[in-house]
Parts: structure tokens; C-alpha cells; sequence
């Protein structure tokens, strides 16, 4: 019965993603055609506005949804595991806050390397992993998980002061950059990009797949684990990597982008009701992009009326969710 | 008894006084606020105009029952009463807090009257500048942190602040110190006309209004004139604003910006939008748009290069790739500074880039390359 139910499930989420991509592609202020749509894939012509719509601005913002929406949830299941904690995710444990310190240190720092699109990049990744490193080094000497996420959230105000304090000494074009990254958008990767955050995005899943056994075995503790014969620094350093690489990933196209990845792990489990990461890795993907692409196509279907930020929105959506996962563990 | 009787007496005759005084001076304020308003195209500005004072009210555009009055006298008197604010004309001390105070200061060749300057990097004025150097005109820093200290300290009489975030701070403190704190909503006029309408208000101030209305009245002249020419609007659409991440903000069609481009003949694609403010629009929703757009105005950059590194998407608009872009980049200082009381050749130059297909000699604009 477990064994039917739990693919059932995922062959819906996975037919959930195209539907919603379609439903994300038609919400859009401007109505495109499925006949305009592979119109402008198969036969796209430059001068073509409506090909021009479809090819440079609606299918990057489709795939770098599912991307985003399955890289955040994807990371904060990693999270979870790894900390053995269901309120562990990049944007609680200070992953993202590394990652948005970085670029807020490399948008201000004045180096004309730093102001480019690389190595905005670079400073994102490189923030990721640091956090990311920190914070495994804490939980080595933390055992309770509630002061773990505190540790994450003292991280993450600290990480703002330390941001506030260049935020005062940069000039205003800076200043200006920074904020308008800390707002999140889907909208402003280009089609020549897709190609190299594609392949992240695989390397990242593929990596994922490999540490399913490991991943498994975490669920019954470290400890137990590694009496079991699982290297746990090793792992714990793989993981690691693999979470900044994706939420590293994430926000430096994208910004940063709360509660995707503390909300969608849960909401997986609840739904899957497994252990076994072989589903939940899957589960998360497409749950993780089926949510992004609603919540963007909420947003694209209000912008006449309000210009919403994805950022503050799914915040919106996921902070009451992080309050009810609370009251459900403290029941 | 006597002295009991001679003490009534005292205070009633005293009482006469006071109450005579006061209605000699309400009536004096009547007859002010009687005359008629000198300003005609402003919305937010009126100036009474009497025969020993004058009466500047400012309305505060978003509270039109909130109205800051003020009183130009030319001889202090210590029989004022307190519940107004006064003002001795012509101000010698005055602290302007925004390039276009400086500008309307400048136009009047009453740069000498100026104490204190904020943001003083945006300083284009070259007496301005060279006051600056001198120790003469103290700098207050940036124009949201002043320093209350250093603006005490400049001996300022007149504080003219642009008040986007309402009153001046310590606004009462300051007047007890006898600093008075004028608004100024001059960027809020939807009316070209109406925000350079405000040199008459810094005419006042200085003792320059003949000066002020007469430079006023030529820059009126000049601006009509140059609509005369607009015989019909110009086939050739344009677009304004720039990308602010994932959304597009154009001027409203009701808007100041607006108004110029309606007033120098050009076809501005979101001119019927309402509101005065700006206009929000899709990323997708401006691509399409902007399709058969040749001119792009006001994208708030020097070249082609930083509006891309602003934001790349902006390189597959129309009029990125085949039309022409526009900004008042020439000399951004010059732009901030003098625009608002010189809209005749802003809208000169509007006309020019409209008319034209290689305009030359603009005063404030450049084409990007």
C-alpha cells in the first residue's frame, strides 16, 4: 500500500510542475498562445516581439522558478537531515545571510571584479559555504536543536548589523543595488545563462542521489550512524557543499528567497509520510518548484495592481507555515 | 478706594490698547490676504502681496488642510503676535537644502544670501562652489542627515527644506531661536510652470521680486512660445523611465514629465495613465509596449552601457536596439539644479529631440551611446 501510494504521489507533483509552468506562462499581463510558445522555441525570430517575450523573458523565468522553488527545498530537506532538525533550512541557519553578506561586502567593497555578474556569483557561493561551515562547527558542540536555530538567527542578525554598517558607509548606487537584490526576483536571469545554472542545478540533484544511503542513515542520529560504519565528516562535509551549492546558486541569480526551503521539506514529509530520501529528494524538487511558480504566477497575476516582490511573499506564505510546524513539535 | 478705582482704570485702558493693537493688525493681515495671489500656475505656493508685508501660504500637498503661513516684514517689531511666523525680508542667512534652491537663488544673483548647503557634492553653481572652498557657505552633509549643529552654527535665518518627509526636525525648537523653517513643495507641481513659479517665493525672500517676476514672466514668454511651434504631436512614439528591477516606472500621464512631453508635441505612450506619480509596468508588459518605440527618455544613466549593466534585460527593448536614447546626463548637477526654473529649455530641448532627427546645442540632454 506504502509502496503504491508514495509514487502515486510524486507522478502527480511531477505532472503538478508543467501544469503549473502553464498555468504561470498564461497569468503573465500579456496572453501567450501554446502555438506562440513553441512558435518562438522551434522557429524564433529575432525581430519578433512576441518570440522575444516568450524566449528571453518567460522561459527564463519558468525554469529559474523550478530551479529556485526545487534547489531551496532540496537544500533545506539536506538541512534537516543533517542537523536532524525540521526547522533547519538555508534561510534559518544562516546559509543565505553568509551568502547575502558576501555579496553586500562585494556590492560595496568598490572592486570592479566584485560588481560583475561573476563575481556577484562567486561572493554568493563562497558566502553559502562559509555560513555553512560555521554552522556544522557549532552544531559539532550544540546537541539541542532549538538552541542550534537560535545560534542560526543570532548569525543571521548579525550578519544585518554587519550589512547595516556598509549599508551606511557605501554610496548610493550601491546601496541602491543591494536592496533592490535583498527584494528576490526570478526575473533576471537571461536565456544564455540557463545552460551553466542547469548544470549546477543536475550536479546538485545527481550529488543528492549519490548520499541517499547516507542520508537515510543520518535519520536514526550521527551517533547511531556512525556506529553503523557511516564516515560522518565526510558526509556532513559533502552535504555541506552540496547546500551551499545549490542555495549558493540560488541567491546569487535570485537573491535571496525565504522560508522555500524550511516550509517545502515539511510539507513533503507531511505529505509523503516517509523517511526514505530516494522519495523525498524527488518530492522535494517538485513540490519545491510547483510552489515558487504559484506564488510567481500570484505575483505576475497582481503586478498591474501591486509590484510585489517574490521575497516578501513567500515570506508572507511560509512564515504562518513555520508557526505551525512549531506548535505541531511543541504538541 | 482711589487706588483701587485708578488701577481698574489702568487695566482697562491697557486692555483697549492691546485690543486695539490686535485688530489693527488683523486688518492689516485682511488687506494682505485680500490682494490677489501672485502665483498663477502653482498649486501647492500662494504669495499676498500687501503694502507693508507680504503673506506666503504653503500647502502641504498631501494634507491640503495643513497650510504653513508666513509673514514678510522688512521691519522687525516687537509687538508681533506670536501665533504667526514672521520672516524680515530681504533673508540674508539662508540655508538651501536642495539643488533647486540653489538653482532659483542663482538665477535671482542672490547666491550671497546663502549660508549653508546640503549633499554640497551636487553643488553645480560656481560662486556656490567657491564659497564652499572658502569656508564661506558651510556643507551639512547629506540632505537626510543633516547636522543640526553645523546648521545652527552657519547662522542660518531661512531654512528651505523640500520636506519629503514633513516638517523640518527641532522645527519649533528652531523657531524659538528666531530660524524659520520654509517648505518647499516646488518638486511636487505637476505644471512645469508652477514649480518654476517658485523663484517668486525666493524673489521675496531676497528682496528680489521685481527681478523674480520679470525673469518669470520671460521664462513664461519663452515656454509658450516654444508650444507654438508644436503644431501636432510626432508620430514617433517615446517612452520614459528606466527598470527598477522587475518592473518599469514611467511617469503617470498626469504627471509633471508627462506634461513636458505633452507640451513639446511628443507621442508619450502611457500619457492617457492617470496619477501624478509613476507608472508601474511588467517586465513583459513593457517589452510588448515599446515595440514600435523609437525614442527612450530619462533612462537615469550616462550610456547604453550602465543601463544594461543596471539591468541586461533592458537590451531587448525596441528602442535599445533601433531607436534613440535621451537623458539630461550633459551635466547632471547643471540638470538637478537649474531644470526647474529654466522649463523653457528643458522643454526646448524636448522639442529638439522630437522634431529632429540630429538635434544639437541642448542645454541639459545627450544622446547615449
Amino acid at each position: 500500500m506504502i509502496k503504491k501510494r508514495i509514487p502515486f504521489i510524486l507522478v502527480i507533483a511531477l505532472l503538478l510542475v508543467p501544469l503549473s509552468a502553464f498555468i504561470h506562462l498564461t497569468t503573465g499581463e500579456i496572453y501567450v498562445s501554446l502555438n506562440d510558445f513553441f512558435s518562438a522555441i522551434f522557429e524564433f525570430k529575432g525581430n519578433n516581439s512576441s518570440h522575444v517575450l516568450i524566449r528571453e523573458f518567460k522561459i527564463p523565468r519558468i525554469l529559474i522558478a523550478i530551479v529556485a522553488g526545487g534547489g531551496l527545498a532540496l537544500s533545506g530537506m539536506l538541512m534537516q537531515t543533517l542537523f536532524n532538525n525540521p526547522l533547519a533550512g538555508p534561510y534559518v541557519l544562516g546559509i543565505n545571510s553568509g551568502a547575502s553578506l558576501l555579496v553586500a561586502l562585494s556590492l560595496m567593497s568598490g572592486f570592479s571584479f566584485f560588481g560583475s555578474d561573476i563575481g556577484i556569483i562567486s561572493a554568493a557561493l563562497i558566502g553559502a559555504f562559509l555560513a555553512g561551515i560555521l554552522m556544522m562547527a557549532v552544531a559539532q558542540r550544540i546537541r539541542s536543536q532549538i538552541s542550534l536555530l537560535l545560534v542560526g538567527l543570532m548569525f543571521g542578525s548579525f550578519t544585518s548589523a554587519l550589512v547595516s554598517i556598509l549599508e551606511s558607509l557605501s554610496g548610493e548606487g550601491a546601496l541602491k543595488a543591494y536592496t533592490l537584490w535583498t527584494m528576490g526576483s526570478l526575473q533576471q536571469v537571461e536565456f544564455d545563462q540557463l545552460p551553466l545554472i542547469l548544470f549546477i542545478f543536475i550536479c546538485g540533484i545527481f550529488l543528492s542521489f549519490i548520499l541517499i544511503k547516507p542520508l537515510n542513515m543520518l535519520v536514526i542520529g550521527e551517533r547511531s550512524a556512525g556506529l553503523l560504519g557511516l564516515k560522518i565528516s565526510q558526509v556532513r562535509f559533502l552535504i555541506m557543499g552540496i547546500t551551499a551549492l545549490l542555495a549558493g546558486l540560488i541567491t546569487a541569480f535570485c537573491g535571496p528567497i525565504a522560508f522555500v526551503g524550511l516550509a517545502v521539506p515539511n510539507l513533503t514529509r507531511i505529505l509523503l509520510r516517509t523517511q526514505n530520501h530516494r522519495w523525498l529528494i524527488l518530492g522535494n524538487l517538485f513540490f519545491g518548484a510547483v510552489f515558487l511558480l504559484l506564488c510567481d504566477s500570484i505575483i505576475q497575476l497582481f503586478s498591474e495592481q501591486i509590484a510585489l516582490p517574490i521575497n516578501a511573499f513567500t515570506s508572507i506564505i511560509g512564515a504562518p507555515f513555520v508557526v505551525f510546524i512549531l506548535m505541531r513539535k511543541l504538541k | 478706594m482711589n487706588n483701587i478705582k485708578f488701577f481698574i482704570a489702568l487695566n482697562c485702558i491697557f486692555l483697549l490698547l492691546v485690543v486695539s493693537a490686535c485688530s489693527q493688525k488683523d486688518a492689516q493681515l485682511i488687506q494682505v490676504s485680500k490682494s490677489k495671489n501672485s502665483c498663477k500656475y502653482s498649486k501647492w505656493l500662494q504669495i499676498y502681496e500687501g503694502e507693508k508685508s507680504i503673506e506666503i501660504k504653503i500647502i502641504h500637498p498631501d494634507h491640503p488642510e495643513r497650510i504653513y503661513s508666513f509673514s514678510g516684514i522688512k521691519i522687525a517689531s516687537k509687538n508681533l503676535s506670536q501665533s504667526k511666523e514672521y520672516i524680515l525680508i530681504p533673508c540674508k542667512n539662508i540655508a538651501a537644502l536642495s539643488a533647486t534652491q540653489i538653482g532659483m537663488l542663482s538665477v535671482l544673483d542672490a547666491e550671497n544670501t546663502i549660508c549653508a548647503v546640503s549633499d554640497s557634492k551636487y553643488v553645480y553653481n560656481a560662486s556656490v562652489k567657491q564659497g564652499l572652498q572658502s569656508g564661506a557657505i558651510l556643507s551639512l552633509g547629506a540632505s537626510q542627515e543633516i547636522s543640526m549643529e553645523l546648521l545652527i552654527s552657519s547662522g542660518a535665518k531661512t531654512i528651505v527644506h523640500s520636506a519629503f518627509s514633513g516638517d523640518f526636525p527641532h522645527r519649533k525648537e528652531l523657531k524659538k531661536m528666531g530660524i524659520t523653517c520654509i517648505p518647499n513643495f516646488d518638486w511636487r507641481e505637476e505644471d512645469p510652470l508652477g514649480k518654476a513659479e517658485w523663484l517668486l517665493l525666493f524673489g521675496y525672500l531676497t528682496g528680489k521680486e521685481e527681478q523674480a517676476k520679470k525673469l518669470f514672466s520671460e521664462l513664461v514668454i519663452s515656454y509658450k512660445a516654444t508650444m507654438k511651434k508644436v503644431k501636432k504631436q510626432t508620430k514617433d512614439q517615446l517612452i520614459s523611465g528606466n527598470f527598477i528591477r522587475d518592473y518599469w516606472y514611467a511617469p503617470a500621464g498626469e504627471s509633471y514629465n508627462a506634461k513636458l512631453f505633452k507640451d513639446a508635441g511628443m507621442n508619450y505612450i502611457y500619457s492617457k495613465t492617470k496619477g501624478t506619480g509613476s507608472y508601474t509596468v511588467s517586465m513583459e508588459k513593457i517589452l510588448m509596449d515599446t515595440k514600435d518605440v523609437k525614442i527612450w527618455i530619462n533612462p537615469g544613466f550616462s550610456s547604453r552601457a550602465e543601463i544594461i549593466k543596471s539591468n541586461a534585460k533592458a537590451k531587448r527593448l525596441n528602442c535599445f536596439q533601433n531607436g534613440k536614447i535621451y537623458c539630461y546626463s550633459n551635466d547632471l548637477n547643471k540638470f538637478w539644479e537649474l531644470s526647474a526654473v529654466q522649463p523653457h529649455l528643458l522643454l526646448a530641448d524636448l522639442y529638439s529631440i522630437s522634431s529632429r532627427p540630429s538635434p544639437k546645442n541642448l542645454h541639459f540632454y545627450k544622446e547615449l551611446k
